[in-house]
């Protein structure tokens, strides 16, 4: 009887904490709005050493969630890490897209898009080349940038699919049987509240059950409450998707794995990974459940990188960015890496 | 536009789902199961197996269809195979009470019986995702979610 009391208390404090959500605002690292193109927005962060890297980096996150998981909390988030190791950011913020940009392709995110931002540090810093870093879906998109453009020094990719079809892709085996065409008939864009119970549905008894038993548990803990809802806010903030693009990215990459084949098409030329001659740091979240490690690590052999190295952190696909087990390793490892690499600038 | 100046917010929907379904448990346990637990009390489950079974009973009718409003009638075959894997998941969670006993490891309260509820929810669902048949009824359920969705947005 006890217990049964204290879960419906607790459920309903719980409860009381999850209606301020929407309250949250989020925080960053200090950053300028320095590029705007539709709703793409670049942002510069203003660098935390006087000797930053010769090289900025671009960072590229996936669409279909928030970059600000980045730097969800400043203090110690993945962004902090790169600025106090001396990395100079630029990050994209794709926004959310309306239905007027149901139109937008894959192609147009990779070389309208993202080929503005780097097109605009070149210019603005007088460089040839830059560094990228590409987040799983956005991986994706920097290795096609990468392959057909040179102004990519060095790439860096996180938790990026490679090869779409591994035993143990959960996502491309249920995805498989769902039909992005016939939703993008119906609303023209791919809605974003789909896509986060798609996300929950993964593993619902550990994205639901374990993780609001856990919010009960420790609903009076100000600070533990604090870093939950954040988490939870950003979770429940995945935006709309373009509609072309979407099905797209589901069609060719996730149905067709027509990465690995050499078949996929950016702006109508072809993208070969054979192509890919730059130096690459290959991000791995072993228990990462949404992007194996299965379909990440075989880019080693597509690739013609005789500078390859791949990176493995103890993580899921999210929690690499704020899970106390790899806190700020992964930014050191990464500027370290990167630091390494620049000296060879020209 | 940001998702603050949208029409709909899910942010407490999930929470709710939860929240009606683990009542459920909590309320069906204290009701059917209240003299196996208490303080200093480690009860056999082996000893109470017909009073154990009318409560999983309960337990499973939770995924019932005939709960889903008339938006979710789409859901059917999905809610089905889930009804299924409810049922496995209590045989497993039962299994597991049992070993645990036996083991010296007993569960003591209803609040520890939930937790191995929930794992053993998620042994079963993690295994289910390979196969065909939920397969099959994933891409139909996604597919009427989305019309669900839309329907939701657009009220």
């Amino acid at each position: 009887m006890h217990d049964t009391i204290d879960f419906i208390d607790r459920a309903n404090q719980s409860l009381s904490a999850l209606t301020k959500l929407s309250e949250i605002q989020y925080e960053y690292n200090l950053r300028k709005l320095v590029y705007q193109h539709d709703k793409i927005k670049l942002y510069h962060y203003q660098p935390k050493t006087k000797n930053s890297h010769s090289l900025p980096v671009l960072v590229a996150f996936a669409t279909v969630n928030r970059s600000e998981i980045l730097d969800l909390f400043p203090d110690k988030s993945f962004v902090g890490g790169l600025l106090e190791n001396g990395m100079d950011v630029y990050l994209i913020d794709w926004g959310f897209p309306s239905e007027d940009d149901k139109d937008i392709t894959f192609s147009d995110y990779v070389m309208h898009y993202l080929h503005g931002c780097v097109d605009y540090i070149t210019q603005e810093r007088a460089l040839p080349q830059i560094n990228l870093l590409g987040i799983c879906q956005g991986g994706v998109m920097s290795l096609c940038y990468a392959a057909q453009r040179k102004t990519i020094k060095n790439l860096i990719l996180i938790s990026t699919p490679i090869d779409f079809h591994t035993e143990d892709n959960k996502v491309s085996q249920l995805i498989k049987h769902i039909d992005v065409d016939v939703m993008r008939q119906m609303t023209g864009n791919i809605l974003g509240a789909w896509l986060t119970q798609f996300f929950i549905s993964l593993r619902p008894f550990e994205l639901m059950g374990k993780k609001y038993l856990d919010l009960m548990d420790k609903v009076d803990d100000s600070a533990w409450r604090y870093k939950f809802l954040r988490v939870e806010k950003w979770l429940h903030d995945a935006p709309d998707q373009a509609g072309a693009a979407f099905a797209e990215f589901i069609n060719e990459f996730y149905h067709a794995n027509k990465l690995i084949k050499h078949e996929i098409k950016i702006a109508g030329q072809p993208v070969n990974l054979s192509d890919l001659q730059l130096p690459i740091l290959n991000v791995i979240a072993s228990e990462d459940d949404i992007v194996p490690p299965s379909a990440t690590r075989v880019l080693r052999e597509y690739v013609s990188s005789t500078d390859y190295t791949e990176v493995c952190f103890p993580s899921g696909h999210i929690g690499i960015y704020i899970s106390d087990k790899v806190g700020k390793r992964m930014s050191k490892v990464i500027a370290d890496w990167t630091k390494k690499h620049d000296k060879s600038v020209v | 536009m940001t998702k603050e100046q949208g029409q709909f917010d899910f942010n407490t929907n999930w929470y709710e789902l939860w929240m009606n379904q683990s009542n459920q448990f909590f309320e069906t346990a204290n009701d059917k199961l209240k003299d196996l637990f208490g303080k200093n009390k480690f009860v056999n489950p082996e000893d109470h197996l017909q009073q154990i079974n009318e409560w999983m009973e309960k337990l499973k009718s939770q995924w019932e269809g005939n709960r889903l409003t008339p938006d979710q009638r789409a859901f059917e075959s999905y809610w089905k195979t889930m009804s299924k894997m409810c049922s496995d998941a209590t045989e497993l969670m039962l299994n597991q009470w049992i070993k645990r006993s036996r083991e010296d490891n007993p569960i003591k309260t209803v609040r520890e019986l939930y937790e191995l509820w929930l794992s053993s929810c998620n042994e079963v669902y993690q295994r289910s995702l390979q196969s065909k048949a939920f397969q099959d009824a994933y891409g139909e359920f996604m597919q009427s979610a989305f019309k669900y969705w839309k329907l939701a947005a657009a009220k």
